[in-house]
This record gives structure tokens, C-alpha cells and sequence, in this order.
């Protein structure tokens, strides 16, 4: 029996809008993910080419909108660290996703919307700082089940802009999105993402009255790029609705995960070290399985089909890397230690405070 | 930790000094051109962002802009290619 004897399940300290629809979709694939931290082994080319392109944006950005850079010299300083990002990385055979076509992509990008003439620009926020990958943590009205401090929402939005055209002075956040294929929908899929609802409200937290929010999409095609973008406006009643709807779904979470520590507890130490498969069978239980949408993402089996059709999965956890979320990184997949974790105990703002109290 | 100079991947296949025009950059063949591209990455993978020059970096936007547009041709003209078949087909049975 080669089965571990104990289950190291953590609860986050901090939740975003990933982990929050990976529960939504399937709850076992959130215990899994994110309380086992358990991920198929290797990075994913969705993930990696994304971050990279990601950081481009953000180093152009940084270098033209802050450092007074002209948008070819950005483009250039961003070639450099994109170069750095991809690093020895090598995609899959005749993937779209390669080193070349992501630059290509951000080259695209910035044709399309030149940083100069586009209407939508980075705010200045607090400290006179440009508001490029706006990160926020706002204490939700949930309690972490071990610590007892209230539970983070937390995220990190590619820019908070405000819409030159017109009048002016109307704010959004925005959000750029990679693809592979762009249909005449897509600018539909984004009215109830749960994401941008987050990038709203911790824009209304901080006192910057965001009216809803840009989506920016690129799709990656090897001999062509489409980009599209989509506006969605919010109301203050659907905010409040969304953060409502948000410390409910933590409650649950928080809840099975009790149940988790309840059902442990019915069993005594020494039957537990006797059938060490036990713990893990009383640690998945209260994670229900979607058995339906949750078992295919775009358009692929879920990558933790193996372990659902695994009668003993936990006899195979160890061929799986470890694995620690964060939120608030470019590249949530980086790090192996939890930043809230490190951070140590959470010292609350007074006007958090009264956020979360209200 | 510090690196030797000596030690860092040089440039072979670049003169540093006088790098190519665009117009010499066409004339090169896309593999000459992806050889150059493979080893400006190695360059950069082996320094720090800041001590890259400048002109490496633009010419580096340079030559991915250029392949990049190469492999653009390539899979349209594959594209018409595919198609042609097609197009000949419908010709004929316009015909008879």
C-alpha cells in the first residue's frame, strides 16, 4: 500500500474567479486543484504562451505610458523579455502558440491599437502610479475555516482605462484575451464572467468608479490574427448582487471543507493509520462530481479525468506536480509556496474594515 | 553571481556593430534568418533584460516581424493551394 497517511488539504487564503469557477463547474475538480494542489504534470501552451503575451503588454505598457517610451521602442523592450519569458520552452509540433506567432500577436496588437492614439488609457491611481495590472485582495464577510481571518478575493486586471472618446472621464477596467479562434459570438460570452464583475467591484472598493468593463480579445491563427472587443456596462445592483452571490459560494466551500474535518473526526486515529486509503476517501467525499459540463473544457476532457476514473486515484497523486495558485501573478502557476501564506497574519486596512462589515 | 564576459553566448552569425538592413534581410533565405533569430534568443536568455543593447532588441522585433509575415505567406499560399482543387473541380462541372 503506498497510499500518503495523511491528506495536506489547505484551504486558500485568498480566492479569484478561477478557483471560484472551477468549484462552480465541479467541486471535485477544485478539491483537487486547489486543496490537493494537485495539476497534470508539465505547463500547458495555453498557459505559458498566454503569461508571455501577458507580459509583453504589460512591459510595453509600462515602458510607453510610464518611461515616455515611443511604441517602438516599447515593442522592442518587450521583444526582450518576451524572449526571457518563453526561455528553452518548446510548444508542441505545429502549434499556433509558438514564440513567434505570440510576439507576432503583441506586434498585432499594438497596430491595432496603437498606445498613442487609443482612446482607452491607463488611469493614475493612488501614488501616482499608472493603474497597469491593477491587483487587488478585498476581504470577503466568509472566515477561513483554519486561520479564522476572512477569506481574500482576489485578482489582478490587465489595466483600468478611461474612455477618451466623446466626453471623456468614463471609466473601465480592461481585460485582453487570447484565442485560437474567434466566431461572431464571442463578444457575447463575457456579459456574466464572473471576472470582470470582480475587476468592477475592487475598482468601486478603491474608489474608482469603473462603469463596467473592456474586453479585448486576439486570436492566434498561424497565417492570420482577428482581434475583437466587447463592452460590458454593470449596474451598482448587479455588483452587489455578483458579491453577494460570491460570499455564498466561499460559505459552501468553506462548508464542504468543514465537513471534510467532520467526517475525519468520526473515525479514530488508529483505524485511520491502519487504512490509510480512508482519509483520502472521507477528504474527497463532500466534493461532488459534475458528471456533465464540468468533464470537458474547451473542448477537451478535464485534465483530472484520470483521477475520477480511478477507482484508488490517490495510488496515482504522486505522478501529478504540485502545485500553488496565485492569484495575484502574471503567471498564477510560478510559485510553489502560497503569497498569503508567506505574507503571514492579515493586517486589515480600517477602510477594508468597514468593506467588510457593511 | 556574476558572469565573465567571455562566457556569455556571443553573436556569430551578426556583426553587433552593423547589424542587417531590411533590405538585407530579404535577400536572406527564412532558414538563415531562423538561425539568426535562434541565436539573438540565446544572446538575451543569457544576459539581463537591461543589458541588452537597444539596436539587438529592435533588430530582434525586426527579424521576428519578418518570419513571422513569412509563415503568414506560407499558410495562405497553402490555403489557395488546398482550395485549388476544389475551384478546378466546380470549373469542371461548369464546363460539362
Amino acid at each position: 500500500m503506498s497510499a500518503e497517511t495523511q491528506v495536506n488539504l489547505t484551504f486558500p487564503l485568498s480566492v479569484d474567479s478561477t478557483i471560484l469557477s472551477s468549484f462552480t463547474s465541479c467541486p471535485r475538480k477544485f478539491y483537487y486543484e486547489f486543496l490537493l494542489k494537485r495539476v497534470p504534470e508539465g505547463k500547458s501552451i495555453d498557459l505559458h504562451a498566454g503569461g508571455c503575451f501577458a507580459l509583453g503588454l504589460e512591459i510595453a505598457r509600462n515602458a510607453f505610458y510610464v518611461e515616455n517610451l515611443t511604441q517602438d521602442e516599447a515593442i522592442a523592450r518587450a521583444w526582450v523579455h518576451m524572449v526571457k519569458e518563453w526561455g528553452e520552452y518548446t510548444e508542441p509540433e505545429d502549434h499556433p502558440k509558438s514564440f513567434l506567432n505570440m510576439f507576432g500577436a503583441l506586434c498585432h496588437y499594438f497596430d491595432t491599437y496603437p498606445m498613442e492614439n487609443d482612446h482607452f488609457q491607463p488611469i493614475t491611481i493612488a501614488g501616482n502610479r499608472k493603474a497597469i495590472e491593477f491587483t487587488f485582495a478585498i476581504p470577503t464577510a466568509v472566515r477561513h475555516p483554519d486561520t479564522g481571518e476572512p477569506i481574500l478575493y482576489s485578482g489582478r486586471c490587465d489595466m483600468v482605462v478611461e474612455d477618451r472618446e466623446g466626453e471623456g472621464g468614463v471609466i473601465f477596467a480592461l481585460d485582453d484575451k487570447t484565442t485560437k479562434a474567434m466566431n461572431a459570438n464571442w463578444a457575447d460570452q463575457w456579459a456574466m464572467r464572473g471576472q470582470f464583475y470582480g475587476y468592477v467591484y475592487a475598482c468601486r472598493a478603491q474608489g474608482i468608479n469603473a462603469i463596467g468593463a473592456v474586453v479585448r480579445g486576439i486570436s492566434i491563427l498561424k497565417g492570420s490574427y482577428k482581434t475583437a472587443e466587447a463592452t460590458i456596462l454593470f449596474s451598482d445592483e448587479q455588483i452587489e448582487k455578483w458579491w453577494l452571490m460570491i460570499n455564498t459560494k466561499i460559505l459552501r466551500m468553506v462548508q464542504a471543507y468543514s465537513k471534510y474535518k467532520e467526517l475525519l473526526a468520526c473515525f479514530e486515529e488508529e483505524h485511520l493509520t491502519q487504512q490509510p486509503e480512508l482519509t483520502h476517501i472521507v477528504a474527497a467525499a463532500p466534493w461532488e462530481m459534475s458528471y456533465g459540463d464540468g468533464c470537458m473544457a474547451y473542448f477537451r476532457p478535464c485534465s483530472f479525468t484520470p483521477l475520477c476514473t480511478s477507482s484508488e486515484p490517490w495510488e496515482i497523486y504522486s505522478d501529478w506536480d504540485n502545485r500553488v495558485w496565485d492569484p495575484l501573478a502574471k503567471d498564477p502557476t510560478g510559485k510553489s509556496e502560497d503569497r498569503f501564506l508567506a505574507a503571514g497574519p492579515l493586517e486589515l486596512p480600517d477602510e477594508l474594515h468597514a468593506l467588510l462589515w457593511r | 553571481m556574476t558572469t565573465q564576459t567571455s562566457e556569455l553566448p556571443q553573436l556569430t552569425l551578426l556583426d553587433e556593430d552593423n547589424l542587417p538592413t531590411e533590405s538585407e534581410l530579404y535577400s536572406m533565405t527564412a532558414d538563415h534568418r531562423l538561425r539568426i533569430l535562434s541565436e539573438l534568443r540565446t544572446y538575451v536568455l543569457a544576459r539581463q533584460a537591461h543589458e541588452i543593447p537597444e539596436a539587438i532588441a529592435q533588430f530582434g522585433v525586426l527579424i521576428s516581424r519578418k518570419l513571422r509575415a513569412s509563415a503568414e505567406l506560407g499558410a495562405q499560399k497553402k490555403k489557395r493551394k488546398a482550395a485549388a482543387p476544389e475551384v478546378a473541380k466546380a470549373s469542371d462541372a461548369e464546363l460539362f
